[in-house]
């Protein structure tokens, strides 16, 4: 085990110069081609990142990876501080931008941007992309993700990673109550073979007269996964066209919370598990209490936390009856419109998001799945090879869903945090707290309506 | 007269206490015992966790002692992160901040409790006044003044505000100073001893205690602080302790934060280990102390 | 300060001052630490608050005067007085509970009891484990059917609550967290025993007063400088609950859990609307300033100083 994190590091350290320059010139063309107009002649510019790497991996290796292979082929040099940021650090960023003395790249998700666009404190990076960028590259993209880091008519900045939903299931559990597995990975199942399974498996394994295991775990307070479910069923949160108009009071929604609401109040007993009883989302997989949870694609995390414990593996989200739907999550690296260096800030940025730090940054030293298709591939490979307790999952998945191209994203609310104050306290009554039953959101609909019409 | 010696050792001797004694002592061991059982149990929790790989940290039914203790998270820590900087930072911050604090707090704790100065009320009321808006709302304005003086990413926003004075300890102190009798400085002033003669001579020698639970608690303060460190720090070299541990967390896509517990159970446990070494030392110290110092007044 | 030298005659020099100048100059050259942070640190950011909470500002893009418009707002906005309540049942559960249990545990530990450190610092213990680790102790602690709470419970035949999954639940859920981290109040009162003299005891004892009649006689009254310092104390931290509500349970369910600190962040720090955050600081300065200013008023009634100097 110890063995080999040293290896991992040590190649990410040091054997990567080589094979970084030879990727390097085959597939950043734009690090050339910079023009850059306004760039500072003489000793170079030192930028400040605030990294937030997803393993302890990336948090030591991220300085030489990119002083290797970054600022090693800048000229004047581009030097990085890589300044790893710990959690509080949103509050950190936005005190300091306040003071004038931020970082000059950070990390953020859409939630964020949202409202820090409307602040204008983030630098519009499409200018740059119009220049630098070639169609090839922009087709590497996975399209989900570009086309949504594109928020209230600026690029708010260069993917990082793509953290994909979809669902895992427990064979274990599955064979022992004689259930089919889903077929093909789930790749043909709909919400209906879904339900019928889930309630299959909701058993009282002990038979003290309580149930123990239940067949799904959804979770309809966190927006990053309902959505997905609201959008298979034809609904959503807002009116895709009017980001006032609150879609939750729509039928197609209804519907949707309604078939969550049943299974997981109504029904006796319920397939999918109370919030109440959940104990967290790898532990109820690995003990036996959830058969078909939902899941992110992190098989970096997914080793170390399910492993061989059970016999499991991933599949594809079920389709609704419109559609299948899941979440293809927008990180992105941005540029603080009050840096100083934006040019070299941009390069940078660009680098971050191009095929060598994607494959040893991004995928070698994160494990997180990187942002380009032509890196999808390789990515089950490297997964296989550095984690090989989901060597034999079907990690295939990955670039399935790619080319299914089901991976969506949420949309927003033009107040989004002020609709959540209604909003969110609203599923916890229907969903977290049994309380109250769907049609509660046709009133608070209401109530959101009012306000966003309001905001100028 | 003698202060603070515990209340069993004075009757002990006399007879007709003895059977309340011994029933009241049988109590009193049952109920501190049952109470430390459950005041404990939050921390076998944390050892347990800390020697658990991941898979076997939220098992239910908990599983107090894992069939394999995973001492890696105890060790791997060291090579993937400069905790041993980080603690050379906690303790230069922690011990520095603890000697000055002493000495700022017992100063101006004496000047409110003991001389009657004019506008001292007033004052003191404001001294209250600055612990109750919530820090949340001053932090971009304190941000601001530090960040003007070209201060951030130093010690000094962390150090420098706590050398001044804490509204919570001169509070404190005052409350103690105000229970010693006014006798011994109004002779002492005949005496023509100065104020801070007074302070010194009289006032300090009696103060072990309070200067003892000062000393506990701001050594606990400033060695857990970690919003002020983060707010103010972007070198993790000057990182200290506290703020090292939040590197254990992870917030992933959307604020979902994913935490690798078992090593960060075992590093806060270290972490808390020289907190509990000198609370075990101080309260001796400061019971011990004001036996010796009360027979003296 | 400028009265209190004019007294004396200016013939005799410069050293002639008069007695209450010279005890003014000493008062105030003991306390100027506080009065220099007063005057960089906390003054500068409480005005600045103060000033920010009648302007309609997100520190970047607009910066209105509005007067007390935000003020106004706040007291229309029912978010606001779901948080004023929610805050004031814990500020009302906890300060009582707290000190009256931390000072039960101190009462205990200082008896002359064997291995007496150690049981010290286990009732300590709690208040100096903080951040991450304690919220995910609570949220596993509390689990409603699975956690050690309710399994303990269920062994005296007790079906536990569902704590942070209800609504009546989960502000007592909070209350209990504050009483086990109540180890640095019984430290103050550990302190505070050791001052008491101890003839005060012989004398009673002597008097044929059992243990009962010393306690409220002579210790409680003793104690009553300690007691004071955590009443104010923990009225001010209980008003300012934050953490918890902010890690464990954001607010919810159904806001149940959505303190005042933890509203005017969100208002602040998530939504950018800077000056109605400030004017929710304001409004929970006011309250907890009225408490203090009560608490204070009656201190001559009840707290007891041996060393008291009027002037």
């Amino acid at each position: 085990m110890n063995g080999k994190r040293f290896t991992r590091r040590d190649f990410l350290k040091g054997a990567t110069v080589g094979a970084a320059g030879v990727a390097m010139a085959a597939c950043i063309p734009a690090e050339t081609a910079a023009p850059a107009s306004d760039m500072p002649a003489a000793e170079g510019v030192t930028l400040r990142f605030m990294s937030r790497p997803h393993s302890q991996l990336a948090q030591e290796v991220f300085p030489d990876l990119i002083a290797d292979n970054f600022t090693a082929n800048t000229d004047p040099p581009i030097n990085v501080n890589v300044e790893t940021a710990a959690s509080g650090w949103a509050d950190k960023l936005v005190t300091s931008m306040i003071a004038g003395d931020a970082v000059d790249i950070f990390q953020a998700w859409p939630d964020i941007f949202y409202v820090w666009v409307a602040k204008d404190l983030i630098l519009d990076i499409q200018p740059y992309v119009d220049r630098d960028l070639t169609q090839a590259d922009l087709d590497d993209f996975i399209e989900a993700q570009w086309t949504r880091l594109r928020i209230r008519g600026i690029r708010v900045g260069m993917p990082k990673y793509i953290d994909v939903r979809c669902m895992a299931y427990n064979k274990d559990l599955f064979d022992e109550y004689g259930v089919a597995y889903p077929s093909n990975f789930g790749a043909d199942w709909d919400w209906q073979e879904f339900t019928a399974m889930a309630e299959a498996l909701t058993q009282d394994k002990d038979g003290d007269g309580a149930i123990d295991l239940w067949g799904s775990r959804i979770v309809p307070t966190s927006s990053a996964e309902f959505f997905g479910w609201l959008r298979a069923f034809g609904g959503d949160y807002v009116n895709p066209n009017d980001d006032t108009d609150c879609w939750l009071d729509e039928p197609a929604s209804q519907e949707a919370m309604n078939w969550v609401f049943e299974n997981m109040w109504v029904k006796e007993p319920n397939p999918f598990i109370r919030p109440e009883d959940v104990s967290g989302t790898y532990d109820d997989f690995v003990s036996g209490r959830v058969a078909i949870p939902w899941f992110n694609v992190r098989p970096a995390q997914q080793a170390e936390q399910v492993g061989q414990e059970i016999n499991w593996d991933y599949a594809h989200v079920p389709s609704g009856p419109v559609r299948r739907d899941a979440l293809g999550d927008a990180d992105a690296w941005s540029i603080w419109n009050g840096s100083s260096h934006p040019d070299e800030a941009w390069h940078f940025i660009n680098f971050l998001s191009g095929p060598v730090f994607q494959e040893l940054g991004t995928l070698r030293s994160e494990g997180s799945l990187p942002i380009r298709k032509s890196l999808m591939n390789k990515a089950v490979d490297v997964y296989r090879e550095e984690f090989p307790a989901v060597a034999d999952k079907h990690l295939e998945i990955i670039p399935e869903m790619m080319e299914m191209g089901y991976l969506e994203n949420v949309i927003w609310f033009k107040d989004n945090a002020a609709a959540f104050e209604l909003i969110g306290p609203a599923m916890e009554r229907i969903f977290n707290l049994g309380d109250a039953d769907p049609s509660l959101m046709i009133e608070v609909c209401a109530e959101v309506e009012a306000y966003q019409a309001s905001l100028e | 007269m003698i202060r603070g010696q515990s209340l069993p050792s004075i009757h002990r001797g006399r007879g007709r206490y003895r059977v309340e004694h011994i029933s009241g002592r049988v109590v009193l061991y049952l109920v501190i015992t049952a109470g430390a059982f459950i005041f404990s149990t939050p921390l076998l929790w944390m050892i347990s966790t800390s020697l658990k790989s991941p898979e076997l940290i939220n098992r239910i039914p908990i599983v107090w002692i894992p069939p394999e203790l995973r001492w890696a998270n105890y060790i791997d820590p060291w090579v993937e992160m400069p905790f041993l900087l980080f603690y050379w930072n906690t303790i230069f911050i922690t011990v520095t901040n603890t000697a000055i604090i002493l000495i700022t707090n017992s100063l101006v704790a004496f000047g409110f409790a003991r001389i009657p100065f004019k506008g001292r009320t007033i004052i003191f009321f404001v001294l209250l006044a600055t612990m109750m808006l919530p820090p949340q709302v001053t932090m971009i304005p304190t941000y601001l003044f530090w960040s003007r003086l070209r201060l951030v990413n130093t010690f000094w926003p962390i150090m420098a505000p706590e050398w001044l004075s804490a509204a919570y300890d001169v509070f404190l102190m005052r409350q103690f100073y105000m229970t010693i009798s006014t006798d011994l400085d109004e002779a002492a002033r005949i005496d023509g001893c100065s104020w801070f003669g007074i302070y010194r001579h009289i006032i300090l020698p009696l103060s072990k205690p309070v200067i003892g639970v000062l000393a506990i608690l701001n050594f606990s303060f400033n060695w857990n602080n970690f919003i002020t460190p983060l707010i103010y720090l972007n070198d993790s070299r000057l990182f200290p302790i506290a703020l090292g541990l939040r590197l254990f967390e992870t917030q992933m896509g959307g604020g979902d934060t994913y935490v690798r517990l078992g090593p960060l159970m075992a590093m806060t446990l270290v972490s808390i280990i020289p907190l509990m070494a000198a609370f075990f030392i101080a309260q001796r110290y400061f019971i011990q102390g004001i036996v010796i110092t009360g027979i003296k007044g | 300060m400028a009265q209190a030298v004019s007294g004396n005659s200016p013939a005799r020099g410069r050293f002639a001052l008069s007695p209450q100048a010279r005890i003014n100059i000493a008062g105030y050259l003991f306390i100027t630490p506080w009065i220099l942070k007063f005057l960089t640190l906390n003054a500068g950011a409480m005005i600045v608050s103060l000033g920010i909470s009648l302007f309609k500002t997100d520190f970047f893009t607009t910066f209105d005067f509005i007067g007390f418009d935000n003020y106004t707002r706040l007291f229309r906005d029912p978010l606001f007085w779901k948080s004023l309540t929610v805050t004031a049942y814990y500020a009302f559960g906890m300060v009582p509970l707290a000190l009256v249990f931390s000072l039960v545990i101190a009462l205990f530990l200082n008896q002359n009891v064997k291995f007496q450190g150690v049981y010290r610092v286990v009732y300590y213990l709690p208040s100096i484990v903080s951040g991450v680790a304690v919220a995910i102790l609570w949220k596993y602690l509390l689990q409603p059917r699975w956690g050690l709470i309710n399994q303990g419970l269920a062994l005296l035949g007790i079906e536990g609550p569902k704590w942070l999954f209800s609504t009546t639940w989960a502000m007592p859920a909070f209350i209990l967290m504050g009483v086990w981290a109540a180890g640095g109040n019984m430290l103050l009162y550990l302190a505070g025993l050791q001052g008491i003299p101890t003839d005060l005891y012989h004398a009673a004892s002597i008097d044929g007063a059992n243990a009962w009649h010393r306690f409220w006689r002579i210790t409680l009254p003793m104690l009553t400088p300690t007691i004071y310092f955590n009443l104010i104390i923990s009225i001010i931290g209980a008003w300012q609950i934050f953490t918890q509500s902010y890690i464990i349970t954001a607010g919810g369910p159904d806001n149940s859990t959505l303190t005042m600190v933890l509203l005017l962040y969100r208002k602040g720090f998530q939504q950018f609307h800077f000056g109605y955050a400030s004017a929710i600081a304001w409004v929970l300065f006011t309250i907890v300033m009225l408490f203090t200013v009560l608490i204070v008023r009656s201190s001559e009634a009840w707290v007891f100083y041996a060393g008291e100097v009027r002037g």
